[in-house]
C-alpha cells in the first residue's frame, strides 16, 4: 500500500523528470497503474516505481523525440569535490525551473537524488546503478552547463577564485 | 527574490511541488482493498487434520517432558507393580534375597518403613528405575492379602536428587499413579519406592 508521503515524493520525483506538473502527475498515474497491475512484488516498492516512472518517462520522450542522449565529454575528468563545488554556487529562488530545464532529464535526476534527497555522490551512483565516476562527471557537466548559461547571474565561488 | 546555494534552493523548489487533494484521493483511489481472509474450502481438510495432529502430538510431547523426577518414578514403578512379572527367586528369606542380587552394586536393605510382621516377604527379581539397575522385592500384606513392590537402587544424586523433600531420613514423599499410591524415599543411601493399592 502506498501512503500519500510515498506519493509526494513520487510526484517530486516526477515533476523534477519532467519540468510540468500535469506532466509529472500524469507520469505518476501511469507509473502507479503500473506498478499495481504488476504481479510482482518489490522489496523497496519506491524504488521500483521510480524505476518504473523514470523508464516510462524515457519512453514518453523517445516517441516524442524531446529527448536529447548527451555524449560524454572526453576532456571531462571527474573530481571528488564535485558535490562540493555544486554547492558553492549560489541561485536565485526564479531561476530554479529554466535551470531545470536547461538540464537533460538525467541530470535532473541526480539533482533530486543531491538536491533534494540528500544523497553523497557514492549514495547516487549506488541508485541509479551508475558507476561513481559517471556521476561525478555528469555533476561536472551539471556545473558547467550552468555556469555557461547562467554565469553571469551565478555566484560561483570557482569564478570568484578564477 | 530568495538567493542561496544550489542545493538549498532546488531542494526547497522541489519540496514545494506537491499533489493537491484531488490528485492524491484519486491515485490512493486505485489501490486495492486489503485482500479479505481466504475461505476454507474441503481441498485443506487433510492439511488441516495434518496441523491438528502434529499440534497433539507435540502438546503430548510436551507435557511429558514437563513430568517430575518422583512423577516419573511413580509412573515406572506403578507400571512394574501391575505387571505384576514372575518373580526370579521365591523365599520368605531376607538374606537369601541379598544373596540372590550379587549383580547390584549395592546391597539390598531392609528400610525402617517395611515391616516384616505385617509385609511378608515373598520373592523378589531384577529391575530398573530411571534407567539405574534396582531390585524388585515382592510383599504381601498379611492383613489386608494385597500384594506390594518394594524397589530398591543406588541413591544417584545426579538422577534422584530433584525431588523435593526427599533427603536422607524424611518422611516419604507420595504420588498418585495408575490408582495406585507411591512412596518415595531416601535410607542408607538407597533410593525406595512402595507401590500400594
Amino acid at each position: 500500500m502506498l501512503t500519500e508521503e510515498n506519493l509526494q515524493i513520487l510526484y517530486r520525483y516526477s515533476y523534477v523528470l519532467t519540468c510540468n506538473e500535469e506532466d509529472a502527475y500524469d507520469l505518476l498515474q501511469c507509473a502507479v497503474e503500473k506498478y499495481l497491475n504488476s504481479s510482482q512484488v518489490a522489496s523497496c516498492k519506491l524504488a521500483y516505481i521510480k524505476r518504473i516512472i523514470k523508464n516510462q518517462h524515457t519512453d514518453n520522450y523517445r516517441h516524442d523525440k524531446l529527448l536529447d542522449f548527451d555524449s560524454y565529454d572526453d576532456t571531462i575528468i571527474p573530481l571528488d569535490n564535485e558535490l562540493t563545488e555544486l554547492e558553492d554556487v549560489i541561485i536565485n529562488e526564479d531561476m530554479v525551473e529554466t535551470m531545470l530545464l536547461s538540464l537533460s532529464p538525467d541530470e535532473r535526476e541526480i539533482i533530486f537524488y543531491w538536491a533534494y534527497e540528500g544523497y553523497t555522490a557514492q549514495q547516487i551512483s549506488d541508485t541509479l546503478k551508475q558507476p561513481r565516476g559517471t556521476v561525478l562527471s555528469r555533476l561536472h557537466r551539471i556545473r558547467k552547463r550552468l555556469i555557461a548559461r547562467f554565469g553571469p547571474q551565478m555566484d560561483c565561488s570557482l569564478e570568484a577564485a578564477q | 527574490m530568495k538567493q542561496g546555494n544550489l542545493r538549498q534552493i532546488v531542494s526547497e523548489k522541489i519540496a514545494g511541488k506537491s499533489l493537491d487533494h484531488h490528485q492524491l484521493a484519486a491515485l490512493l483511489k486505485h489501490q486495492p482493498p486489503k485482500p479479505a481472509a481466504k475461505r476454507f474450502t474441503l481441498k485443506q481438510l487433510p492439511a488441516l487434520l495434518a496441523t491438528l495432529l502434529i499440534c497433539l502430538l507435540v502438546a503430548q510431547s510436551l507435557l511429558t517432558t514437563k513430568l517430575s523426577i518422583e512423577e516419573k518414578i511413580g509412573s515406572e514403578v506403578a507400571k512394574n507393580h501391575i505387571k505384576l512379572k514372575p518373580l526370579e527367586i521365591k523365599t520368605s528369606q531376607f538374606e537369601q534375597l541379598q544373596h540372590y542380587f550379587t549383580e547390584l552394586d549395592f546391597t539390598p536393605v531392609l528400610s525402617r518403613h517395611i515391616n516384616l510382621n505385617r509385609q511378608a516377604l515373598i520373592g523378589g527379581r531384577y529391575c530398573s528405575i530411571q534407567g539405574i539397575t534396582a531390585a524388585q522385592l515382592r510383599l504381601k500384606d498379611t492383613t489386608t492379602g494385597q500384594l506390594q513392590s518394594l524397589y530398591q537402587t543406588h541413591y544417584d544424586k545426579n538422577v534422584f536428587s530433584g525431588i523435593a523433600g526427599l533427603t536422607e531420613g524424611q518422611q516419604p514423599v507420595t504420588v498418585h499413579v495408575k490408582g495406585l499410591t507411591v512412596d518415595i524415599w531416601v535410607e542408607k543411601g538407597l533410593l525406595f519406592a512402595l507401590t500400594k493399592n
